[in-house]
């Protein structure tokens, strides 16, 4: 692997050791934590909970231990779930967000990048004016609010889709009731990959080496899909990195809206019930994907402009 | 040819100018400025208070009365609805104020330092891009609190990277340029250098990304107070007025006003902020890379 | 955190300027009138100087909007501002139990149909008494009411107790329950009755629309917070637990009714406190012989201060439980004993005439010894758990569905009729009803908001023996006050929350006990 995706990665774990860092010392000292006299926990939990934290070790230890068990993929126990541990409670969600998160990456990209060499291709007109009209809608209309829209004209008024859930096979039927979850979780970003790619085309479409293609009598779509894509493409992989965590952000609302078993749930309770171990389990969950979406990117970067690979 | 033609124009105001002959930001500003009147008015004027609760009013569709309509518990849709712009507005210029206040100075410090300081405090604004943000704002809530103070404060501090690095990038160009180092070579002082010369330059960037910020804010704001984690009752924010709309979304009745008004309110108001940002994003031709 | 507090609360009253409209208040309201007198009496003319409670209620439209309504109740009625709070159901349960809470809504479904069932709740020894509130003269009438022998007698002393509940208002109830039951069409075999207990083997799913899976779904609503017989205290869990495990008696299909189910027959000594139960032949579900002893350690471990079972309490009637819950003396001297294998004899402190509706609680089933002892805590688990009821767990999700399967080693399997059930625990009303529209669930518990005043076929409606209220937590300032707490509950328009908010058929509820559990209406 070239020296840009080790850089990459290196990054990423850093990334991922100062949110372990964190978790490891909010859940111990944050204002209200489990260990403090404000929190009235029973005292056989109290005394299991400061076991599990070694907290007879000098805190230089303690952190070790709890940094050794986030390796092994131990993300230790709930406070409110006592006896029950972190992994076993989301773990279970843990596929669903996964999928969701790749649903609604999947769906932007998908769609984005053909709107945008579309509008590129027809610029100013009609298709254009769709995409850069979508576009503004996408900003102004956030995902929390474009659920309950769609929601309300496509499944309670038209009839037309289901109103929640997650899929219980592979049926034609039961995949419908992805379709809005996707396009919600995805219209954000369709609007802004379309005009990145855009972007990104017209500027490569004035490049010399586009004019030597055109010269040499190739016809418009190889120019546009074989030489122009390549590199008019780069803007939408500078943006999909940060769009991972939009994404695995906006799919916690969507996953209330549509009332689907993934993590998000289970985050927003945790924070209410001030399950700080939960919480920050789930933080911790979420970056790992975050960051591994992030790493496919840089693959696909880097094997798309040569260039990269031996920054 | 009068004197008064012969007046120079700073960059600014002519920036403020082009700003003037955008139609498109220039509607959206007054519509904004509309919107953001409403807030303060409509609670004034109108008969109904945002807490009464008249239970025999429950979930009534738009009328005479109520103009929006009524929520769950009888309260009037309308008042709500411009309440929580109150709030959400407010929301979005304190939690700007403060991100302005750390990225400027942040980004002020880095860029004029250089060297291996500022290859530090951006390696520091490197790591933090890198988390996924919306979950640390979260896990602050969780702990402190869930009142309005926390909630701006702690939005503003997590929205300051974007605006040092522009001020950083903005610092670094203008110490290179021959007027700094005629200045210098006059023998002003740095602090002056930093306000007469360079701060007028920067204003321009700094002004559109503080716009830019409003509406991430906002936005932030309500995404929060729709999974129930920001405003709490009963007090009231867009996001939360959405939120229980979304809630009250099922097959039998559909209470369409309890989505559309809040949602429509914030949604024009995103749409306006960001119109004027790009369109003074444009007039100061700000170059972004 | 104060002054924090009190800094967002002044930007928030800025902004909030010049919208602090008050409705003017019905002054001719009596009951209104007298909590602000009572308010003022404590110190806090117009609510001020009244510091800013919370509100604990557990996330659900229907909770939410009540909880909104009794805030803004308490506004302008009273100039008292509280702040409301959501979380899980078994979060707030745990947190209430514990007293880290100042007012909290409960709910409380009586387990057998007298006042008692409600008011014991308040006695000293009721580990579900979280208020904190202890009253000598209580005791006494409760402890009168049991010993004496004539029926009306005990209902008056009963009714003076509850009257002392009104006065001191360590709770104020809201009113009392309606149930709403959402069942398809073509599930046979169910009957409403006032404990909405529901035992599903008799169950059949015959019909147009029935599923041809033959697996029925239901809502349970929320989370079980224990699935441990000795622990479970919550509707969820013992709709769950009614069918992993039998108990001597168990509540009948049509009616609720205790009916002959591991014990055959019982006798009955003439003082009335011991009963000698004779059990069927029965088998766990791994072969192993159920038998008396499996009912007399159950009955230890319930009463063992070790379990720490929040439910104890209603294992009081038997002689030796009280004693052991406080430690001072060992579980095993709790007064049941294996007279044989097949012979359980069971000493009660007193006469209970309602002790076979007290025998069908969780808390009274068999447990495997072998299997607690082997995996201890996580003996509930589905690949753990052994069983003697109609079912077996075979798969569980935290917060999904958990499935349950004809259990072959049941005593009378033959005789369930139902085959495979899915519980799903979906707490928000709205999402299980779109659940049950869209036929991936057979039969909901509840009805959102938007639905309670339908009138269809397939939604059934009937009293049901239960009270919703609010609890204060006496140990805090100034609920420690009874005028403050009186002047709380006064101010509390009931009927406007019932007429407007449930709409469902509820009653408004001036007293604790609901007429499902009075003579009158029996």
């Amino acid at each position: 692997m070239g020296p840009f995706l080790l850089k990459r990665l290196a990054g990423g774990l850093l990334t991922l050791l100062v949110i372990a860092t964190l978790c490891f010392f909010i859940i111990r000292f944050a204002p209200g934590n489990p260990f403090s006299s404000e929190r009235n926990l029973p005292p056989e939990v109290k005394r299991n909970l400061e076991r599990e934290f070694n907290m007879d070790k000098p805190l230089w230890v303690q952190y070790q231990l709890r940094m050794k068990g986030y390796l092994s993929g131990d993300l230790g126990p709930s406070i409110k779930y006592y006896p029950k541990r972190v992994n076993e409670l989301l773990l279970p969600s843990f596929g669903t967000s996964l999928q969701l998160g790749a649903l609604g990456f999947g769906f932007a990209i998908l769609l984005g990048v053909p709107i945008g060499i579309l509008s590129a291709a027809r610029q100013n007109r009609i298709p254009d004016y769709i995409s850069s009209s979508l576009a503004l809608v996408g900003i102004c209309i956030p995902n929390f609010l474009l659920g309950p829209i769609l929601v309300m004209v496509f499944s309670l008024s038209l009839r037309w889709l289901p109103v929640a859930g997650w899929p219980e096979s592979f049926g034609g039927e039961e995949l419908l009731k992805l379709l809005l979850p996707a396009i919600t979780l995805g219209a954000v970003h369709v609007a802004y990959i379309s005009r990145l790619t855009r972007a990104g085309m017209l500027d490569v479409l004035h490049k010399d080496f586009i004019r030597t293609a055109r010269a040499k009598g190739l016809d418009e779509r190889t120019v546009f899909l074989k030489h122009a894509l390549k590199n008019g493409i780069t803007p939408v992989l500078s943006y999909a990195g940060p769009m991972a965590a939009y994404i695995f952000t906006g799919s916690v609302v969507v996953e209330k809206i549509f009332n689907l078993p993934g993590m998000g749930q289970h985050f927003v309770d945790a924070a209410l019930a001030r399950d700080d171990a939960m919480v920050m389990g789930a933080v911790l969950i979420y970056s790992c994907l975050v960051i591994a979406f992030n790493v496919v990117v840089d693959v696909g970067y880097s094997w798309l402009d040569p260039r990269v690979r031996l920054t | 040819m009068t004197a008064a033609a012969l007046e120079g124009r700073s960059p600014t105001q002519l920036a403020l100018r082009r700003f003037g002959k955008n139609r498109r930001a220039m509607i959206s500003f007054w519509l904004l400025i509309a919107v953001g009147l409403s807030t303060l008015l409509v609670p004034l004027v109108s008969p109904h208070g945002y807490t009464i609760q008249k239970l025999e009013n429950r979930k009534q569709p738009p009328s005479g009365t109520y103009w929006m309509g009524t929520d769950f518990n009888g309260r009037d849709l309308m008042v709500r609805s411009f309440m929580g712009g109150r709030i959400s507005f407010a929301v979005g210029l304190l939690a700007t104020s403060v991100s302005l206040l750390i990225g400027v100075a942040y980004g002020a410090c880095a860029g004029f330092l250089g060297g291996k300081t500022d290859a530090l405090m951006m390696r520091f604004v490197d790591v933090l891009y890198g988390l996924p943000h919306m979950f640390l704002v979260i896990i602050v809530m969780t702990i402190l609190g869930r009142n309005f103070l926390v909630v701006f404060m702690v939005l503003g501090c997590f929205s300051w990277m974007t605006m040092s690095r522009i001020v950083r990038g903005q610092v670094l160009s203008l110490k290179e340029k021959e007027f700094v180092e005629a200045a210098r070579g006059l023998g002003v002082t740095t602090p002056a250098i930093i306000s007469r010369h360079m701060l007028p330059n920067i204003l321009g960037p700094v002004i559109v990304y503080a716009t830019l910020t409003v509406p991430s804010v906002m936005l932030q704001e309500a995404f929060l107070s729709f999974l129930g984690l920001g405003i709490s009752e009963p007090q009231t924010s867009w996001g939360l007025l959405i939120s229980d709309g979304a809630g009250a979304l099922n097959p039998l009745r559909i209470f369409w006003w309890l989505v559309v008004f809040p949602g429509s309110l914030l949604a024009i108001t995103l749409f306006c902020l960001n119109s004027v940002g790009d369109g003074l994003r444009d007039a100061f031709d700000v170059q972004q890379k | 955190m104060c002054s924090r507090s009190s800094l967002a609360a002044l930007l928030v009253v800025a902004l909030a300027g010049g919208c602090g409209k008050t409705d003017p208040v019905a002054p001719a309201d009596p009951k209104v009138v007298e909590a602000r007198k009572l308010l003022a009496d404590a110190g806090f003319a117009e609510g001020k100087g009244f510091p800013k409670l919370e509100v604990l209620y557990n996330t659900d439209e229907y909770h939410r909007q009540i909880a909104a309504a009794i805030q803004e109740m308490w506004r302008v009625n009273l100039g008292v501002a509280v702040e409301l709070r959501n979380l899980e159901f078994p979060v707030m349960m745990g947190m209430v139990q514990r007293g880290e809470f100042e007012i909290a809504r409960q709910g409380y479904i009586g387990e057998y149909a007298d006042p008692l069932a409600f008011l014991e709740l308040f006695t000293e020894d009721s580990k579900s008494n979280s208020t904190g509130w202890k009253s000598e003269p209580y005791e006494a009438l409760i402890s009168a009411s049991n010993d004496a022998a004539d029926p009306a007698k005990r209902l008056e002393l009963l009714g003076q107790a509850e009257q002392r509940i009104g006065d001191e208002a360590p709770v104020f109830p809201i009113f009392h329950y309606v149930a709403h039951n959402l069942i398809k069409p073509w599930v046979k075999g169910v009957y409403p009755n006032t404990r909405d207990i529901h035992p599903l083997q008799g169950v059949t799913l015959e019909g147009a629309g029935a599923p041809k899976d033959g697996v029925l779904v239901f809502n349970g609503g929320a989370e079980p917070q224990s699935l441990d017989p000795a622990l479970s205290r919550d509707i969820a869990g013992y709709k769950i637990l009614m069918h992993l495990y039998e108990g001597l008696v168990m509540p009948d299909a049509k009616d609720g009714a205790p009916r002959p189910a591991l014990a055959e027959r019982w006798d009955l000594s003439e003082d009335g406190r011991t009963w000698t139960f004779h059990l069927r032949p029965a088998k766990w579900s791994n072969g192993d012989p159920v038998t008396a002893g499996d009912f007399v350690y159950a009955w230890r471990r319930t009463v063992d201060p070790k379990t720490a079972s929040a439910y104890a309490h209603r294992m009081y009637v038997v002689d030796g439980a009280r004693e052991a819950v406080k430690g001072s003396a060992p579980p095993s001297s709790l007064g049941v004993r294996a007279v044989d294998d097949r012979t359980l004899e069971v000493k009660l402190v007193r006469r209970t005439p309602y002790f076979l509706q007290l025998l069908c609680m969780n808390l009274y089933f068999p447990v495997h010894r072998p299997t607690v002892e082997k995996f201890g805590a996580k003996f509930v688990e589905p690949k753990n758990a052994v069983v003697n009821g109609p079912y077996r767990m075979t798969e569980w999700s935290f917060k999904q569905k958990k499935v349950f399967e004809k259990n072959p080693a049941y005593r009378d399997a033959q005789g369930v009729k139902l085959a495979k059930f899915v519980f799903l625990a979906i707490e928000n009303a709205e999402t299980a009803f779109n659940y049950y529209e869209t036929d991936q669930c057979h039969w909901l518990f509840r009805v959102p908001l938007a639905f309670v005043d339908i009138q269809r076929p397939d939604h059934w409606v009937n009293p049901y023996n239960g009270v919703y209220f609010y609890s204060f937590n006496t140990a805090k300032k100034p609920l420690d006050d009874v005028r403050v707490r009186r002047a709380l509950s006064l101010a509390i328009d009931r009927d406007k929350i019932c007429r407007y908010i449930l709409r469902g058929g509820e009653t408004p509820a001036a007293r604790l006990v609901p007429p499902t559990s009075l003579p009158a209406t029996k």
